[in-house]
């Protein structure tokens, strides 16, 4: 009852800075659907070893029941070898958030620092190192990932080294750019006169203050390694193949897409809901975190 | 200007060069050369040696490279391995699929990004609004190939109005470009979105109004054209983003492009088709770029006088872009 009686400046002053962008974040419908399809998804991808039995519900052959169009039993039908698609769909989401999440990781190892370096330095060396990235940006990141993929044979962990340089300059750019406006602030002027070291300014000062941008990067890059790695996968390029990863599915489902077109359709959804949910939250979290930009 | 100009296209050539040595120490590092490719089980070791000594591949790869830049500065771009064409004419043959291609996404990304974003900015807060940017959102979020693969089972297999692949004149590019041009639509319609919001309450649009003119003159001539300007910066950058990557819908469609010419060169080992390619297709990309950028100082005299201040870091931003 007595919170029902403060002012709306009272309410205000009580938030602590995370609870006034969970606020804003919550009055965003898009991102909290975006939110909880999300959470749902990494659970899924969390517990379905526990749920489901590789060997036998995900990829044992049942010739019997080959090629069934979804019914009550199979409720997104089977495949060529009776396996059926909706444990298939839903086993790999495992692969498509591990694969999105790792991948993006990957990306920040090398594109943080390098960018912090050059937003931080800036002048020569951030001319010379920024001229290299642009020789990364410039091969498109499918091309630069059949080439990556060529060069480490296909497997999981190859797809996420190769999805994971395609992301670095992306990374380096939002981390350069964000480094460069706090840079000149004052507080790390007082840090620098207090005698503290160049690594301890940029690793304690400067990117905590940078996070928010690097954080919504992260979400849409997640949905952007998600996208990569099913069009690799497509491409036969990505993960090997009994592995249900959506894209190695419409890729398989391709070859039935006449009088099968189910097969392609159900893991292209299952992406589509994935990334829009990824793409939502991203938005919101942009918009919560800088409420200047939204308009 | 033509100082810019000129230090824009030095900048390219370190790109360039950066971009062929990295792959042709990649496709050395690759699993297989060419001719493991040709070789078969009556192949003898003679034969194989005779074959990597005939395409240079018995060579390591940095002396290749280096030959293959000299060949560069002359004017020529390498031979490819597969076809035996030299390298710029097999990308001559499919630069013009490429390019159509480009050229009908953009339209159909503009027919849908430009309406939606007015639309969108003169209801803007309202669930129109907020209905129209999820759809830009769903465009950004279906992958483009299976997009592609859905399209042709409802118009090619189910509906049989279109064809599902293949360049058969205009009615097979419909369903190609719409593919692509969806997935760009949602920056456009963004962009269109807040250019027309800062200009709808400008004080020129209110005296507009006072003067009596019907409220679709008023957002389609007064207030789009001030707001056009970073609309067609945005949709030249989506135009090249266009040339870079389409190369999983040229596959799913079969479209004769460049993109899907790269992809299978890179399958079979073709280094120069695929480092040749890639310096023609980066070179058209960088010089849309500098067009875009020349454009926009050419429509907007306000920018002219702050040029030389600000034309760095506005290719940054297009850079940027691009790659999103």
């Amino acid at each position: 009852m007595a919170e029902k009686r403060m002012t709306v400046a009272q309410r205000y002053q009580k938030r602590t800075p995370m609870g006034e962008i969970w606020y804003r974040l919550r009055k965003n419908k898009g991102a909290m659907i975006g939110l909880v399809v999300v959470i749902i998804m990494l659970l899924t991808a969390l517990l379905v070893d526990a749920f489901l039995d590789y060997d036998v519900q995900v990829c044992g052959y049942n010739v019997l029941e080959r090629l069934q169009g979804p019914s009550a039993k199979h409720p997104f039908g089977t495949d060529d070898m009776g396996r059926d698609l909706f444990y298939r769909v839903v086993y790999g989401t495992k692969y498509s958030m591990l694969i999105g999440v790792s991948a993006v990781l990957f990306s920040l190892v090398f594109g943080l620092p390098y960018g912090a370096i050059c937003g931080y330095f800036g002048g020569k060396v951030d001319l010379f190192l920024m001229r290299l990235m642009d020789i990364l940006s410039a091969i498109p990141s499918l091309l630069l990932g059949i080439v990556v993929v060529a060069v480490l044979g296909p497997s999981i962990t190859n797809l996420v080294i190769a999805i994971g340089i395609a992301q670095i300059p992306a990374v380096t750019n939002i981390t350069r750019a964000s480094v460069m406006t706090v840079r000149n602030s004052d507080y790390v002027e007082s840090s620098r006169c207090m005698g503290l070291s160049r690594l301890s300014i940029i690793t304690n000062h400067i990117l905590p203050n940078c996070l928010s941008p690097i954080l919504v990067r992260v979400t849409l890059g997640v949905a952007n390694a998600i996208v990569s790695a099913s069009g690799l996968s497509f491409l036969g390029l990505g993960v090997p193949v009994p592995s249900p990863e959506w894209g190695a599915l419409l890729s398989a489902g391709r070859g039935f897409i006449r009088g099968y077109s189910y097969m392609t359709l159900f893991p292209g959804l299952a992406i589509m809901i994935t990334v829009l949910a990824l793409n939502l939250l991203g938005d919101g979290l942009r918009d919560a975190l800088d409420p200047k930009l939204r308009r | 200007m033509i100082r810019y100009t000129f230090k824009r296209i030095l900048l390219l050539i370190p790109i360039l060069v950066g971009v062929s040595l990295f792959i042709f120490l990649a496709m050395d590092m690759a699993q297989g050369d060419y001719v493991d490719f040709l070789v078969n089980e009556n192949t003898t070791p003679e034969q194989e040696a005779e074959l990597r000594a005939k395409y240079g591949l018995d060579k390591p790869a940095i002396i290749r490279y280096f030959d293959y830049m000299g060949g560069m500065f002359r004017g020529d771009l390498g031979t490819s391995y597969l076809s035996g064409e030299s390298v710029f004419d097999s990308f001559m043959h499919k630069i013009g699929n490429t390019t159509k291609l480009a050229i009908a996404s953009t339209i159909v990304c503009v027919a849908i990004s430009l309406p939606l974003g007015i639309y969108s900015a003169k209801h803007r807060g309202t669930i129109r609004d907020n209905i129209s940017q999820f759809f830009a959102v769903l465009g950004l979020s279906i992958p483009n190939f299976w997009l592609g693969l859905m399209l042709i089972i409802l118009f090619a297999l189910k509906l049989g109005w279109l064809p599902s692949g293949g360049d058969e004149g205009f009615r097979s590019i419909i369903l190609p470009a719409l593919t692509v041009g969806t997935g760009h639509t949602a920056i456009l319609m963004r962009t269109t979105r807040s250019s027309m919001l800062d200009t709808l309450n400008a004080d020129y649009l209110r005296t507009a109004r006072a003067k009596g003119l019907l409220e679709s003159t008023v957002v389609n001539k007064h207030a789009l054209k001030p707001a056009m300007i970073p609309i067609l910066q945005v949709a030249l950058s989506q135009f090249a983003a266009c040339f870079g990557g389409a190369s999983l819908t040229e596959t799913v469609f079969s479209w004769p492009g460049v993109g899907k010419m790269i992809v299978d060169a890179v399958k079979q080992r073709d280094t120069p088709l695929v480092c040749g390619s890639l310096i023609l297709k980066c070179t058209i990309i960088s010089v849309i770029g500098l067009i875009t950028d020349l454009l926009y100082v050419a429509v907007d005299p306000r920018v002219k006088t702050q040029y030389a201040s600000s034309s760095h870091r506005k290719k940054k931003k297009t850079a940027t872009e691009e790659e999103a």
